[in-house]
């Protein structure tokens, strides 16, 4: 029994380091102020100048500024799209071109990103030829691609949803003289927002990660922060590097750590109510 | 010699009068894929009753009202609500609301005040969300969101379901109490037929997507028109037999599970010869340890023994073997506590009934 227990906390210890280490020791380096990312200079540490190297970087400051554009662009235009296409996956049946759809929405996730990023380039470039635009590649063709692989994503989220959703609610708005399109807004958006929203956030961090598709459709003077992060570290890891990817964890962790309270929140205070329910439904008085 | 009798049951057609029918529905058939869920349905609905739908499971109830409400469309036939052909009327401009068997109640919206929340008692739990709600109340907060809009037909699937029996029993009356003051014409979905006969003027038996019969509790459960009808609704003993007479104010039926002659003192439609069923009901069987006055050899009596007694606290239900070998039902009120000499298992009685307690059927 005890040994058992010894095992399972050497696991646990064992996984976090695996897990943990290589961004702890990134986090520390951070504050390091040698140039050397591998050298700790212990008399003048820890520092904050690559915090405020990062801060005067012009080059760093203008990729993170469109990466955040192009995330908040791609991400709202894949959850239209996506939430779109989840309705018509989840709702209409068996029309024909269904196994199509789900096909080719599907087909991003399980694609080479290579392959995809490849054809989003050829199609820009025959479609610059054809009609004229996109005029050349940049910020307008890595949103467009993004909002292609972002949408799979969504679609699958949404879908799943809706899978899981009781359409007699949707009945019995329109049994109460709902038309279709109040049906929508009132009943189903409310009830799939929560899906909406973890899309939306996916599609969000997907995209503001995601180079290698980047690579193929972005051009000159368009380099977004994955782009400049990675030209860096080919010359060699410098601390300044260090620097921006701990803000970028802390960002994220902050993000989740919020989620997760929020919904265990939610969840303590739907027991809750589940539990008086139950005891009123026990001492009920049924004489009015 | 055959005589063709006037059948006396009551009838059993749709055509009523058209002035009556609030709902029609003519030859409705709703097919999914290959499978038949409705078929050749016609009913007529009268104004202000509450009408039951009483089936087995998958029998074609729910369905039915779905497609009254307008969620199905018909593969076939027709439904006119007060005289308005509804075939082309989508579900949100009907005139028509529908009481949902999960309740539908919509998870992220408050209950909201109206008057008819005072007509459910639930006057104080404006402000409520569904899940804040306990099963009994939600039953009530769904039937005055159905009742809101002021419809005149209401439609509602199994409405009671997820009570417990107690409480179930208290609403039955609420709902009846409610529909006479609202002046709604109900249409009710129940499996349960004790049920079904509380709250219903007519009922409506549901087997195979059919209508196997329409007509009053009464009707249904002492005239039922087919075996199916007899044996869902209450139990009854059946013997299958051979029409030996038959004559203007009865038959004779000579059947194999049976020691005696069957004597039917009832009109029936049937020739000499055919092959009938002969249903009784459990409590219009006399048990008894002498013989009974038409004594043996007689018809419409026969010998047993008693296998196994069952007490119900109202009533008792014995189980009795006849010389056939086939176990007979019967069903004795305790009117007094404490009987002198209860009768016992394996005692050896009489059992016997009057011509007129049987019922003849002959599909
Ligand atoms: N959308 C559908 N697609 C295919 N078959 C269906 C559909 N809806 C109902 N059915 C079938 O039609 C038959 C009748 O179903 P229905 O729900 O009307 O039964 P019911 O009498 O209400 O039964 P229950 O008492 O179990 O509620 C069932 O066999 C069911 O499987
Ligand atoms: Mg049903």
């Amino acid at each position: 029994m005890k040994s058992r227990g010894l095992f399972a906390r050497l696991a646990l210890v064992l996984g976090l380091v695996f897990l943990y280490v290589p961004i702890l020791s990134m986090m520390v380096f951070s504050f390091n102020n040698s140039r050397l990312v591998t050298v700790w200079d212990a008399a003048h540490s820890p520092t904050l100048k690559w915090y405020a190297a990062l801060l005067s970087n012009g080059q760093i400051l203008g990729a993170a500024w469109l990466s955040i554009r192009i995330a908040l662009i791609s991400a709202s235009g894949a959850v239209v799209l996506g939430t779109l296409a989840g309705m018509a996956l989840a709702r209409f049946g068996a029309f024909r071109g269904r196994l199509l759809l789900a096909g080719m929405t599907a087909a991003p996730i399980v694609m080479p990103e290579v392959i995809t990023g490849l054809s989003l380039l050829l199609l820009f470039v025959a479609t610059e030829q054809l009609i004229g635009w996109p005029k050349g590649v940049g910020a307008v063709t890595i949103t467009l691609a993004h909002i292609t692989f972002c949408m799979a994503y969504v679609t699958v989220v949404v879908q799943s949803r809706l899978a899981g959703f009781d359409e007699s609610l949707e009945e019995a708005a329109m049994d109460l003289g709902a038309r279709p399109l109040q049906v929508f807004l009132r009943i189903t958006l409310p009830l799939i927002l929560p899906a909406i929203g973890s899309g939306w956030l996916l599609a969000f961090t997907l995209s503001w990660d995601d180079l290698v598709i980047t690579q193929f459709v972005a051009g000159p003077g368009s380099s977004t922060l994955p782009m400049v992060i990675f030209s860096k570290v080919r010359f060699g890891v410098t601390p300044d590097v260090n620097a921006l990817a701990t803000i970028m964890v802390l960002i994220v962790a902050t993000g989740i750590a919020i989620a997760t309270v929020w919904m265990r929140y939610q969840q303590r205070r739907r027991e809750r109510d589940l539990q008086l329910a139950a005891a009123a439904n026990l001492s009920e008085p049924l004489q009015s | 010699m055959s005589a063709i009798l006037k059948m006396n049951a009551p009838t059993t057609t749709a055509a009523a009068d058209p002035a009556s029918a609030y709902v029609r529905i003519a030859n409705l058939t709703k097919k999914f894929g290959d499978f038949v869920a409705l078929d050749n349905v016609s009913l007529d609905i009268r104004r202000g009753e509450i009408f039951c739908l009483l089936g087995g499971s998958g029998s074609g109830k729910t369905t039915l009202l779905r497609t009254l409400a307008g969620f199905e469309s018909p593969t076939a036939g027709t439904i006119h609500i007060e005289g308005a052909d509804m075939s082309a009327i989508p579900p949100y401009e009907r005139p028509v609301n529908m009481m949902f068997q999960s309740y539908a109640l919509f998870p992220h919206m408050n209950v909201e005040k109206s008057e008819m929340l005072d007509i459910v008692k639930m006057g104080g739990f404006g402000a409520r969300k569904p899940h804040q709600l306990s099963g009994g109340q939600r039953q009530r907060v769904a039937l005055a969101r159905a009742l809101v809009k002021r419809p005149k037909l209401l439609l509602l699937d199994e409405p009671l379901a997820a009570l417990d029996k107690k409480l179930r029993e208290h609403t039955q009356f609420e709902l009846i109490n409610i529909q006479q003051r609202l002046g709604v014409t109900f249409i009710v979905v129940t499996h349960d037929q004790e049920e079904a006969m509380t709250l219903g003027q007519r009922l409506g038996v549901m087997n195979h997507g059919r209508i196997a019969q329409v007509g009053s509790p009464c009707d249904i459960y002492e005239s039922p028109a087919t075996r199916f009808v007899a044996d869902f609704i209450g139990s009854v003993n059946m013997f299958e037999g051979r029409v030996s007479e038959a004559e203007p104010d009865g038959v004779r039926i000579e059947c194999g599970e049976l020691a005696c002659a069957l004597r039917v003192q009832r009109a029936v439609s049937c020739t000499r010869g055919a092959t009938v069923w002969t249903a009784i009901r459990p409590e219009k069987i006399n048990i008894s340890r002498q013989p009974p006055a038409q004594a043996a050899g007689a018809d419409n009596a026969v010998r047993g023994t008693v296998r196994e007694i069952a007490y119900m606290g109202d009533l008792s239900i014995y189980l009795v073997q006849i010389e056939s070998g086939k176990v007979m039902r019967v069903t004795l009120p305790n009117t007094t506590r404490g009987a002198e000499r209860p009768i016992a298992r394996q005692e050896s009685v009489w059992l016997s009934w009057h011509g007129s307690s049987a019922v003849v059927l002959t599909e």
